[in-house]
C-alpha cells in the first residue's frame, strides 16, 4: 500500500515538471553564430542579433513562385495577427545564396509590402549550409532548364519549413512552412509569449 | 487503491501537455475566391498565374502548352512533395481535361510557371495566356496581377 502511494507520487511528479518546463526546445542555435545579410546589404548576425525577441523564420528562394510564396505569405498572416509587434521578428532565409543576392531580395521584399520588422537573410554558400544544417533544411537542385536566351535557369527541391525561436534563440516550434494554418502558430507564439 | 494509481496515470498520460508539433493539415487556401490571378513579379525573375478552366467539349481535351508574351519562357507546373519529403515542382507536359470537368490551378498545386518577365508585373497589371488545347484550340486568358494573398 505504501509502495503504491509512492510510485502514484512518482508519477505525479513525473507528469508535472515534464510540463512546466514549457515548450519542448527542439534545437539551441544560441551557441550558432552565421555572418549574414540582409536585402538592404547591412551585416547581421544570426541568430544573435535577435536575442530578446520571438523569432519566425521561413526558408524560401525567390525563384519559387508557388510554395515559397506561400510560406512568406503565413509569415505575414501571422504578423498582421500580432498587428506587427516589435518583440517578434520575422525573417524569410534563402538557401539559394548563389541567385539570392541582397538586391534580389530586396526586390522580393518589396513585392510584399513588408515593414521593418520582416527581413530577408543571404549570406555565402559556406554560411547558408552551415546555417541550413543547423537548423535541418535541406535542399538539392532539382532540374536545370535551358531558357530561350540559351540561358540556364535550376529549381531545387526543398524542405517546406516555418520554425519559431524563442528570446533565447531557441527552436522551440516547427512546422510545414507552407499549409500550415496561420492560427496554428497564432495560438503557439500566443502561449509562450504572455 | 492500485485500480486508481493505473487510472490517474492513464489519464494523465492521455491527458499530455499539450504541445505536440502539428505537421501539414489540409488547408482550404482563402485564395480560392478569386481564381484567376497572377504573382507580382521583378524583371528578369519568375511569377507564377494560376486559373480555372472549364472543358465545355463533350469530349476529352488535352492542354499541350502555355505562352505568355509577358514571359520569356512559360511552362505549366506542378508543385509536389519528394519521395523524401522535400518540396519541389516539375513540368506538365500535357493535362488531360475530361468533357465539363473543370481544370484547377492554384497555389501549391498546378501553376502557370513565368520565367525570367520581360517587365515587371504589379498589382492593377494582368498576365496574357494563351493555352493551347489539342480540341478546343487556342484559349486566351488575361488574369490580373494580385498581392499578398
Ligand atoms: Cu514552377
Amino acid at each position: 500500500m505504501k509502495s503504491q502511494f509512492l510510485s502514484f507520487i512518482c508519477i505525479l511528479f513525473i507528469f508535472f515538471t515534464s510540463c512546466n518546463t514549457g515548450p519542448k526546445v527542439i534545437d539551441d542555435l544560441s551557441d550558432k553564430s552565421f555572418n549574414v545579410i540582409n536585402q538592404n546589404g547591412e551585416s547581421v548576425t544570426f541568430p544573435d542579433d535577435y536575442q530578446g525577441k520571438y523569432v519566425v523564420v521561413g526558408f524560401i528562394y525567390t525563384n519559387c513562385p508557388d510554395i515559397c510564396p506561400l510560406v512568406t505569405q503565413n509569415l505575414i498572416k501571422v504578423q498582421k495577427e500580432f498587428n506587427s509587434p516589435d518583440d517578434i521578428q520575422f525573417l524569410g532565409i534563402t538557401f539559394d545564396p548563389k541567385r539570392d543576392t541582397p538586391e534580389v531580395l530586396k526586390n522580393y521584399k518589396g513585392l510584399f509590402n513588408l515593414d521593418d520588422n520582416f527581413d530577408f537573410l543571404t549570406a555565402d554558400s559556406t554560411t547558408i549550409s552551415e546555417l541550413m544544417d543547423s537548423v535541418r533544411v535541406r535542399s538539392q537542385v532539382s532540374f536545370t532548364q535551358v531558357r530561350e536566351d540559351d540561358k540556364e535557369v535550376y529549381f531545387m527541391n526543398h524542405s517546406d519549413k516555418i520554425m519559431v525561436l524563442d528570446k533565447k534563440s531557441r527552436v522551440i516550434f516547427e512546422y510545414g512552412g507552407s499549409m500550415t494554418p496561420v492560427n496554428y502558430i497564432v495560438e503557439d507564439l500566443k502561449t509562450v509569449r504572455k | 487503491m492500485k485500480t486508481s494509481v493505473v487510472l490517474l496515470f492513464t489519464i494523465l498520460l492521455f491527458s499530455g501537455c499539450g504541445d505536440e508539433p502539428k505537421k501539414n493539415p489540409p488547408q482550404k487556401s482563402e485564395s480560392d475566391k478569386i481564381k484567376n490571378w497572377a504573382r507580382p513579379g521583378v524583371q528578369g525573375q519568375m511569377s507564377g498565374a494560376y486559373f480555372v478552366y472549364k472543358n465545355p467539349l463533350s469530349s476529352a481535351d488535352t492542354l499541350i502548352s502555355v505562352y505568355s508574351p509577358q514571359a520569356m519562357m512559360t511552362q505549366i507546373h506542378e508543385s509536389y512533395t519528394t519521395e523524401d519529403g522535400l518540396a519541389g515542382m516539375r513540368e506538365k507536359k500535357e493535362i488531360v481535361v475530361h468533357s465539363d470537368e473543370t481544370l484547377v490551378l492554384k497555389q501549391g498545386g498546378l501553376h502557370v510557371m513565368l520565367m525570367n518577365l520581360k517587365k515587371d508585373l504589379s498589382e492593377n497589371d494582368s498576365v496574357e495566356v494563351a493555352l493551347e488545347f489539342t480540341k478546343a484550340g487556342t484559349v486566351k486568358l488575361k488574369l490580373p496581377v494580385k498581392n499578398n494573398k
